[in-house]
């Protein structure tokens, strides 16, 4: 009679299950990443995201660091030139990258406390404080931040002893950087020098195809935002007054889709310009109606609830009830619709470049990067054409599938066994 | 159930439809086969009147009432000596010059042994034109068609240049140059059959004045005209207010519609009419299927010199790869290919052996430029646009996004016209040098690593036409080229319209664009102070009191090489000052079918498709 | 029923009115209107009188200012256009000189001709792909063809029209097809039948890219409808007969997934302009898409406007009608 059981419990329930407390988001999100092709999409997405952040230290035609030799009385010096030319926007991303890192550090930690309240109240005071960090730091940059033009050939220096002990990103060449005007040098097929060829301009093509991520996820992220929130406030009020406002607002809400998506984006574009800021906001003021009709949905049917009559009669003032206790369970639909949304302005975007409308140059994007490989003007130079269209369809490939998953995950009526 | 949907409903569904689009083929192939039979019935229709034309003329022949022109057999220079061709300075100083007959163009095909007329000339048009219209339509392709129609009272001498009466037998310019009378030559007629009188002419010129029709355009060539009055049936005289130099040029190339087809009551009639085309040119509208081509006929009874081909087809294929597709599948006859193309098959002997293959430059191609906007304080300084110019490695720019089929231009002049000094050499590349010149004028690098003047760091935007790949390379590269002296340019596309609003506001910092050329431009448009104001097209600025004095001399010059002289003093002006970084002008290329003889282009006009012909043996369409 | 039909209308005239103000807002806060309309070829600029008359004339037409040349207030500018409008008259393109309708009637049946036939296609092929999926659901097949559906869905346009253009009509590597147009150039000389196959050899890769995204698109919803009928219980009854397993999939299973799919097209419809916009650009064709392209990039307010309105009553109406099927399909909805 060696190891006796000392509680029943021990017996019934089996170890898993009584591990760390498991929040409904939790369960859905175990079940949405476990398929292996979800993962790959996720870890793919978080590659390109990564790209987008870090995209200067990878492809960047100044070194980390070097040496310039004493030349004319000056003494030699080490200078740090990829640093120093770090622009305003480059800096605000770091910024949000690193206050985002830090929470899901925060997250992972706590990710085994038992006492949800309390796991919930530490996460959100976390949240605040460091959204908070990030905007204060993000306005200080765009204060105090010049960008610096620093146009010095570092690899030439390099190559005619004039500078020694540089280290250089990966990729030798920024989204600008050209070769010298000459005929051999534009168009090139994929060498050493250039892993994919250089573009009609003389510029690395792999380069500017790493840049191209930070358009795509930028656009992708502020025109959902943006979408999302319009689409938030629209789609919950009319979703919990409904009557008139509900008749009201669904009717406008109808207007703003029965006029051709991609029509009206280029219509907009033509009017109003193409700066990436505004492409993104017009992609956003375009998209936001889906979002709505969601949140309509789901509200009338939380609505019925009786936690809300619940709140109600506590007194709650009425953003309250509405955005503290309603939307969060109204929100995890909107993430499907979110994830296509994602994919869908990736795309737009793309589409606009392609046709020229797009971002302005020289801001390399997928799309226009594959117009200047196949415009009936050139010839088809299929290697400057399939790396950013092969990128471009694998993002929105990617942000398909979780957008999929998250559907059969949410849906328990699609969930085939 | 009974009302359901079953799988037999859906069955029968597919039955429904496949015969629906059995009819709807059918119904298709009895529409296609109409319209053959109808365009057949109107190709006999004419094929008899043209027979019963014959006999016509068979009969005034054998009674003697015609007489047989002679053969031109001799060049034109020749052929004037024994036509009878008058030029001259008349006693009180005025111009007199008559041509008994029209002057036949100096490569014209007639004498070759082997010359034949017949077969079709199948071109290529590019975009659809909007609509077709005389004086109306904006778009070159309009007017391409439209220039086989329409004639006007004198015709230009594509290789001595002067102006020679074509409809009119004669011109007189009184010696000021304020009055020009026409006299119209005996027996032209319209393509309908009428005569053309003085009264067309005048119509013509009225239609053009109208404030009402859309003509506005053309209607600024023609401020100057005082009066245009018919003297009587034959003769024509416009007034002058003051002595301008293209005066000639603008009235004598005023293309001649016949009032009795276009006479409108109100102007909106004239403007929104289209796809109606009467003129006495060589060849008539025959038709214009949409989206497809532009079909024109030879005029079977012309007046002038016998036409060569029996159809000119225009179609329209816009994307310049299906074009070369197309031409060399022999569904066109002449192609302009892009640089890109033409190096790839211009040096191939194979190619060479099979098509004709021509590079030329054309005064009408323009130049491009790169606009400073002279009110902004960063641009005003003289050394500071050299220094941008200088920056610049324009060789390099023509050499590799154009292959080198463009050349460098250093005025606003187009190289190849007289107005043009050849003296004048464009200003080197030479970036150490530019910088030299910007720290002359006062710009030293800040901590940023940008030029600063006053505080003020030297950043700006270019504005520039979108979609069009050449033009953002060349601009990609001025950014870079810019930035390595430590000047900040932002690159700024607008679609077209909107570009030329900013430009109309003024509200551009620099601007990347093109002007048109002709063989004689008139400078004061856009280069003269009284053209900045409201909207004019001086839209950088351009103010100098000594330019303004040589562009009101050189206008009231009659006398061209007097002429040529101011134009020369100004673009050395312009050259000194730098207001624009003037880029280049391009080449026009040619390809044509090897079937068509007597290609050679003018020297300065290029090719004219007017001299072609295809000897009998090769002829393809009949 | 009736009934029903009647408020749907009522409803749809508010949605249009709505419709019409954005339109107009949309257009006529544009910096510099009336520098509209494509007279101004690329590279080209008018003299100042031109461009002074032109606008004053672009003015006119969109009643920015009346006959003696004062401008109108804004609203008053709306209800003049809006009553024009109702009347039938859409204006005229300030590119083209040419009525609106005019230009549209020649442009959609180019682009409605070639759309149709890739919608017939996705359908011919969708559903029986659909239906296999449906059948061999939970298997490595399924799987596969659902990733490759959405593969398939994924694709961006832009860059198959690109690499089928670029290899497949390119001298360079294989020529097989056109790579601009809908004809060849020498059509006049060909016989029907011959007509006919020059057109379809031509729209072959236009309509290839048309018809991949539907497709995938469809075949979801058919294995989706499928597998949802399959789950109900006349499906277990009709086993529990002892039915034979095709028969059951197909006079069962099938026959009640077909009207859902139906419907489904007249949603798909709206959605052609925007899909034909890009395709036209690739192939160079000259339809409804090129026509909404070039009213945009130059302004022409008109066209713009008039596409815009036109594509949004297709949509209400295709709406309607999709609602309207599922009542007369389905006797369980009901709209009182």
């Amino acid at each position: 009679m060696t190891s006796q059981p000392q509680d029943v419990t021990d017996l019934a329930v089996p170890d898993r299950l009584v591990g760390p407390a498991r929040s409904w988001w939790q369960i859905v999100m175990g079940r949405v990443l476990t398929p292996l092709l979800v993962r790959f999409a996720a870890v793919y997405i978080l590659l390109v995201a990564l790209t987008a952040v870090f995209v200067p230290f990878l492809a960047n035609s100044r070194p980390y660091t070097i040496v310039i030799n004493a030349q004319g009385g000056r003494p030699a010096v080490r200078e740090f030139p990829l640093f120093r030319s770090l622009t305003r926007l480059d800096l605000i991303l770091l910024a949000l990258f690193a206050a985002a890192f830090l929470y899901s550090l925060v997250h992972w930690r706590t990710r085994r406390w038992r006492d949800l309240p309390r796991r919930r109240r530490v996460r959100w005071r976390w949240l605040g404080l460091l959204a908070a960090l990030a905007v204060i730091a993000s306005i200080l940059i765009a204060i105090l931040r010049h960008n610096v033009l620093d146009v010095r050939n570092y690899r030439r220096l390099v190559r005619q002893g004039r500078a020694g002990d540089a280290i250089f990103a990966p990729i030798r060449w920024g989204y600008a950087g050209m070769e010298p005007l000459r005929k051999n040098l534009i168009n090139q097929r994929p060498s050493r020098a250039h892993w994919l060829g250089t573009d009609g301009d003389g510029r690395d093509v792999l380069s500017r195809l790493l840049w191209s991520c930070r358009i795509a996820m930028g656009v992708g992220f502020v025109s959902q935002l943006i979408a999302l929130s319009i689409g938030l406030l629209f789609g919950s009020l009319t979703g919990y007054f409904s009557g008139l406002v509900d008749l009201l607002s669904m009717r406008f809400v109808e207007i703003v889709e029965s006029i051709p998506t991609f029509f009206l984006i280029l219509t907009f574009v033509a009017i109003y310009g193409r700066d990436i800021f505004m492409i993104m906001v017009i992609i956003g003021v375009t998209g936001w109606t889906g979002y709505a009709r969601f949140i309509r949905a789901e509200f009338l049917r939380i609505r019925r609830l009786d936690y809300v009559a619940a709140a109600h009669a506590a007194g709650l003032p009425l953003w309250r009830i509405l955005f503290r206790h309603m939307l969060p369970n109204g929100l995890t639909p909107v993430l499907v619709s979110a994830s296509f949304g994602f994919a869908g302005a990736v795309s737009i975007e793309a589409t606009l470049s392609f046709l020229g409308v797009g971002v302005p140059p020289p801001t390399p994007s997928w799309g226009n990067m594959l117009n200047a490989a196949g415009n009936p003007t050139t010839v088809f130079r299929w290697w400057q054409a399939l790396p950013p269209g092969l990128l471009l369809f694998i993002t929105v490939l990617a942000f398909n599938i979780i957008g999929e998953s998250l559907r059969d995950a949410l849906d328990p009526k699609l969930a085939v066994n | 159930m009974d009302n359901r949907f079953t799988i037999k409903d859906f069955f029968f569904t597919l039955l429904l439809l496949a015969v629906i689009s059995v009819v709807a083929l059918a119904m298709g192939q009895f529409n296609y086969q109409g319209r053959k039979l109808l365009s057949l019935q109107r190709q006999i229709k004419r094929m008899n009147e043209l027979q019963l034309q014959q006999m016509q003329l068979l009969n005034k022949f054998t009674t003697g009432s015609l007489t047989v022109k002679p053969a031109a057999n001799s060049t034109s220079a020749a052929s004037a000596q024994t036509s009878g061709d008058i030029r001259e300075t008349l006693s009180d100083g005025a111009r007199y010059v008559r041509y008994p007959r029209p002057p036949l163009s100096p490569h014209n095909p007639y004498s070759r042994p082997d010359y034949a007329p017949g077969d079709w000339l199948v071109l290529n048009l590019g975009e659809e034109p909007r609509k077709i219209q005389p004086f109306v339509p904006q778009d070159a392709g309009a007017m391409t068609v439209q220039s086989w129609v329409l004639e006007s009272l004198l015709i230009r001498n594509p290789d001595t240049l002067q102006w020679e009466p074509w409809l009119a037998q004669s011109y007189r310019q009184s010696a000021n140059g304020l009055t020009i009378t026409f006299k119209l030559r005996r027996g032209i007629r319209f393509s309908n059959g009428e005569p053309i009188t003085a009264r067309d002419v005048v119509f013509s010129y009225d239609t053009i004045m109208n404030p009402g029709v859309d003509t506005a355009p053309l209607r600024t060539y023609l401020n100057d005209v005082k009066s245009c009055r018919a003297l009587n049936s034959r003769t024509v005289q416009f007034i002058f207010k003051r002595p301008y130099f293209k005066a000639l040029e603008e009235v004598g190339g005023i293309q001649i519609i016949p009032e009795h087809v276009y006479k409108f009551t109100r102007p909106r009639q004239f403007n929104e009419e289209g796809g109606k085309l009467v003129g006495s040119g060589p060849y008539m509208l025959d038709k214009w299927v949409r989206g497809q081509e532009i079909v024109l006929v030879r005029n079977p009874d012309y007046w002038g010199p016998h036409p060569t081909f029996d159809r000119i087809v225009y179609r329209f294929i816009a994307n310049p790869q299906a074009a070369l597709q197309s031409f060399l599948a022999g569904q066109i006859d002449e192609d302009g290919p892009q640089p890109s193309q033409w190096v790839r098959y211009a040096g191939k002997p194979g190619f060479t052996k099979k098509y004709i293959c021509y590079k030329f430059l054309l005064p009408s191609s323009g130049y491009d430029y790169i606009g400073w906007n002279l009110r902004k304080p960063m641009f005003k300084d003289r050394r500071t646009r050299t220094a941008l110019t200088m920056l610049l490695n324009r060789n390099a720019i023509i050499k590799t996004f154009l292959h080198g089929l463009a050349v460098q231009v250093t005025g606003p002049f187009n190289p190849l016209s007289p107005q043009n000094d050849p003296h004048i050499q464009p200003i080197p590349y030479n970036p150490a040098k530019a910088r030299a010149l910007l720290r002359q004028a006062g710009w030293r690098k800040n901590a940023q690593g940008v030029l600063e003047r006053n505080g003020r760091p030297f950043q700006f935007k270019l504005d520039m036409p979108a979609k069009d790949q050449l033009i953002e390379n060349i601009a990609s590269y001025a950014q870079r080229q810019f930035a390595r002296a430590g000047i900040r340019m932002t690159l700024e596309p607008y679609e077209f319209s909107v570009l030329v609003h900013r430009i109309n506001q003024r509200k551009f910092d620099a601007v990347f664009l093109g002007w048109t050329g002709s063989l004689e431009g008139d400078p004061y448009q856009i280069w003269d102070s009284k053209s900045i104001a409201d909207k004019g097209s001086n839209a950088i600025g351009f103010d100098d009191p000594a330019a303004d004095r040589l562009i009101a001399a050189g206008r009231r010059e009659l006398n061209t090489a007097k002429r040529m002289k101011i134009w020369h003093k100004l673009q050395r002006i312009i050259y000194r000052r730098q207001p624009y970084t003037f880029l280049f002008t391009p080449y026009t290329l040619d390809f044509i079918n090897h079937r068509f003889h007597n290609t050679r282009p003018y020297k300065i006009f290029g090719v004219n498709e007017g001299d072609w012909y295809v000897p009998l043996d090769m002829q393809k369409y009949h | 029923m009736f009934k029903y039909i009647l408020r749907r209308l009522l409803l749809m005239i508010p949605t249009l009115l709505g419709m019409t103000l954005l339109l107009f807002a949309v257009v006529r806060f544009a910096p510099g209107l009336t520098t509209a309309g494509g007279q101004f070829a690329a590279g080209q600029m008018k003299s100042r009188q031109a461009q002074r008359q032109q606008e004053q004339f672009i003015a006119r037409r969109l009643h920015l200012v009346g006959k003696n040349g004062r401008p109108i207030a804004l609203p008053m500018q709306y209800l003049l256009w809006l009553r024009s409008t109702c009347e039938g008259h859409f204006g005229t393109s300030l590119e083209y000189n040419e009525p609106v309708l005019k230009l549209i009637a020649q442009r959609l049946p180019v682009t409605l001709t070639y759309n149709l036939i890739s919608l017939l296609l996705v359908y011919i092929i969708a559903i029986p792909g659909g239906m296999l999926a449906a059948v061999k659901r939970g298997g490595w097949f399924d799987r596969g063809f659902g990733i490759f559906t959405l593969a398939l869905y994924s694709l961006p346009v832009i860059l198959v029209g690109s690499l089928l253009l670029g290899f497949l009509a390119d001298p360079q590597y294989l020529k097989w097809f056109p790579s601009a147009g809908l004809h060849a150039t020498n059509t006049q000389n060909m016989t029907y039948f011959q007509y006919l196959g020059d057109y379809l050899y031509h729209i072959t890769l236009p309509v290839a890219c048309l018809t991949y995204g539907g497709f995938a698109y469809l075949v979801k919803q058919v294995r989706g409808s499928m597998l949802e009928n399959m789950r109900q219980d006349f499906v277990r009854t009709a086993r529990a007969k002892g039915l034979k397993g095709s028969t059951v999939l197909i006079r069962h299973v099938f026959r009640n997934s077909l009207l859902p799919l139906i419907t489904i097209s007249a949603g798909i419809l709206p959605g052609l302009l925007g899909g034909s916009v890009v395709v036209e650009q690739i192939f160079s064709i000259k339809g409804m898409g090129a026509l909404a392209y070039s009213a945009t990039y130059s302004r022409d307010l008109p066209v713009i406007q008039t596409i815009a309105l036109i594509g949004g009553v297709i949509t209400l109406l295709s709406y309607l009608i999709t609602d309207l099927c599922y009542t007369i399909a389905d006797p369980r909805v009901s709209y009182d």
